[in-house]
């Protein structure tokens, strides 16, 4: 699948993020009659915050923010805490789950579902930290149908002349609802616009879990050593509806079918049994390994308290 | 003269159908308003007779599209802007609380901007968007804000918010969004702006309401009446500014008061009344407001559900004024 390599473990652990990823969006598809799944767009998340570590900070897009948290430390337990409004959740049940980030973890949670405050003051937490003279980096997603908002064209211009530690990714799935984005765009990648604020700017491969790691990792490494913002356009696309109810009809069925077979999770599997030598057998005890921890967290927190009013 | 059962939705689109092949500048600005249907499909149907030129989509930029909708109703137009939910208000607040409050006033009268901002708010069957920001929009003179109880009003209502010459917020209440239904005239009609209505005439109460507390209130007052009580029941249908003639009028009538609605307490158009009422009227019992309690709305459906005004309230409070005679 590239050139690319990654250390046995590294790629273990992002296989493992993307099957947590989708196995928890399929289980909140399948309950939920409101839910936004990020079915086939997780080699974007899971590999764009992958590399960070303690001190730096996470801002994830709404959309595939749990595998996010996973890989931020948060449990399991506590994720479907959130999902299900318990009180044992980082939350107290308040938030709903895919908005629920454990600030105490540096990821930075959504209490606006309105989009585009936390590109900005995500990128407040990055003006702190080299104010303070931290080494921490922040990366910060978003979708491509936010890229449209002024707010993330004042931050990146800002994030340039204070020539701040952070890394934008565009969770670019081509859609914002039923909008497809180079209909409501002028560009031809994302990139292209942040390239206008002279911020080094790139397309990646966004199902290519492996590419979209190593693009980020040279945005940290520029970041960590004072060079400043980077934004990555990582293309990919949304393997179903803007949320559970919704057909997505507006999509074109060889549309559907082209991308359903670069299905990310699929891919680095490809790159596992090819380059790695790993079985068949192997990926599949794992998978099922995934699956039965989340299921066994899901049974283990749906009979725990539910917030009401009066929980404190 | 001929009707039909429609939801609220329904009701609002259809006064947007009629309004669009009588006068051609009405134009809609949104997102997901064309083929899509528009959110939670606000804008069936209108895509397919009006196409792109007046169906017009936009990308996730609310705040300049609020501004471009100004500019085209300065120019000749009559731009209905489609805000997907009342929670991205405070996003376009710049625009329409210092530019399109102010033109009339400040150009004196020169430069007018007939637009209609049309949005979703409050919670409902749809979870994700509950929040209630009317008393946001009311502290700045110049802006007409409208909320329909009814599919009858919302016809109504939309239609005079088109025909108006100044700026008009028009928040469509989710919550009675898809139901229930009501007969609704099928020839297009305006119910004058500023009016409230007085679906229910009484003596004992006056129960002041808009939204989905409309109906709330009905509810409240067919209990009530099976205890002896006589409710009269003030519909705001334009929330600011509000028809303090008919308020006052109602509260001099029964002297006693309950606000209800969703919106949080602290600030709120609840407050407005009540101060109005009490330097207009003498009124015989302490007045109620019953509100959203003062805490951001949570998504918890727990949460949520334990916080908004109920009939049983609504009750309670009138059962309690009146046994304090
Ligand atoms: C300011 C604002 N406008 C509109 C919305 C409604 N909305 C919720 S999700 C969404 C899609 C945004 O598209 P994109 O940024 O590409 O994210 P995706 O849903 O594709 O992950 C929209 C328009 C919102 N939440 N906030
Ligand atoms: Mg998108």
């Amino acid at each position: 699948m590239s050139e690319i390599k990654f250390p046995a473990e590294v790629v273990w652990h992002m296989y493992e993020g993307m099957l947590v990823s989708r196995m928890l969006d399929t289980k909140c598809f399948n309950d939920f009659a409101e839910w936004y799944p990020a079915f086939g767009e997780e080699a974007v998340t899971i590999g764009a915050f992958g590399s960070l570590i303690e001190g730096d900070f996470a801002v994830p897009h709404y959309r595939g923010s749990m595998g996010v948290f996973w890989l931020r430390g948060m449990s399991l337990e506590q994720i479907i805490g959130g999902l299900l409004f318990k009180t044992n959740s980082v939350s107290l049940g308040r938030l709903s789950g895919l908005h629920g980030g454990d600030f105490t973890k540096k990821i930075m949670p959504s209490v606006t579902n309105v989009l585009g405050p936390n590109i900005s003051s995500g990128t407040g937490l990055a003006m702190a930290e080299k104010l303070k003279g931290g080494k921490g980096v922040t990366v910060i997603g978003f979708g491509d149908g936010t890229a449209a908002l002024g707010t993330l064209h004042e931050t990146l211009n800002m994030a340039k002349i204070y020539n701040l530690p952070v890394v934008y990714v565009c969770q670019d799935n081509q859609y914002s609802i039923s909008s497809r984005s180079n209909e409501f765009h002028s560009w031809d990648s994302l990139a292209t616009w942040a390239a206008g604020y002279n911020v080094p700017s790139s397309r990646v491969d966004g199902n290519n879990i492996l590419a979209v790691r190593a693009e980020v990792d040279a945005g940290i490494e520029r970041a960590r050593n004072g060079g400043g913002p980077t934004f990555i356009d990582a293309l990919t696309f949304r393997m179903g509806g803007h949320l559970s109810t919704d057909k997505a009809l507006y999509q074109a069925d060889d549309e559907k079918l082209t991308w359903e077979n670069k299905d990310p999770i699929k891919n680095l599997e490809n790159h596992m049994l090819n380059e790695l030598g790993i079985s068949a057998v192997e990926a599949s005890v794992f998978r099922a390994d995934v699956q039965s921890r989340v299921l066994d967290a899901w049974a283990k927190v749906i009979s725990s308290e539910s917030v009401t009013l009066e929980s404190k | 003269m001929s009707s039909k059962r429609l939801t609220l939705r329904e009701a609002v689109v259809e006064a947007i159908d009629l309004e669009m092949a009588l006068d051609p500048t009405v134009v809609m600005l949104g997102q997901d308003i064309g083929a899509f249907g528009g959110p939670l499909q606000s804008t069936e149907g209108l895509w397919e007779r009006y196409g792109d030129s007046r169906i017009i989509e936009t990308p996730v930029a609310e705040q300049g599209v609020v501004a471009l909708g100004i500019g085209m109703s300065l120019n000749g137009l009559r731009p209905i802007i489609d805000l997907m939910f009342a929670d991205f208000l405070p996003l376009v607040a710049n625009e329409l609380l210092q530019l399109s409050a102010n033109l009339n006033y400040m150009s004196n009268g020169k430069a007018r901007a007939p637009f209609v901002l049309r949005t979703r708010g409050g919670d409902g069957p749809y979870r994700a968007h509950p929040q209630n920001m009317e008393a946001l929009l009311s502290n700045v003179p110049g802006l007409c804000v409208v909320t329909p109880g009814s599919p009858a009003a919302a016809k109504g209502l939309m239609v005079a918010a088109m025909r108006s010459d100044n700026p008009v917020v028009y928040i469509e209440p989710i919550f009675l969004y898809q139901g229930p239904k009501e007969e609704v005239r099928s020839e297009q009609y305006a119910i004058e702006l500023g009016k409230a209505a007085i679906p229910r005439v009484g003596t004992d109460v006056t129960l002041v309401c808009y939204g989905r507390t409309v109906r709330l209130m009905q509810l409240a007052a067919a209990k009530l009446e099976e205890q002896g009580i006589d409710c009269e029941i003030v519909d705001l249908q334009t929330v600011t500014p509000f028809d303090r003639a008919a308020v006052i009028k109602s509260a001099e009538k029964t002297r006693r008061l309950v606000v209800a609605h969703d919106a949080w307490m602290n600030c709120g158009i609840g407050a407005e009344i009540v101060a109005t009422v009490v330097s207009e009227v003498d009124l015989i019992a302490r007045p109620v407001r019953l509100t959203g309690p003062d805490v951001p709305t949570a998504y918890a459906t727990a949460l949520r559900d334990n916080s908004r005004p109920t009939v049983d309230n609504v009750v309670n409070a009138v059962t309690k004024m009146l046994a304090r005679k």
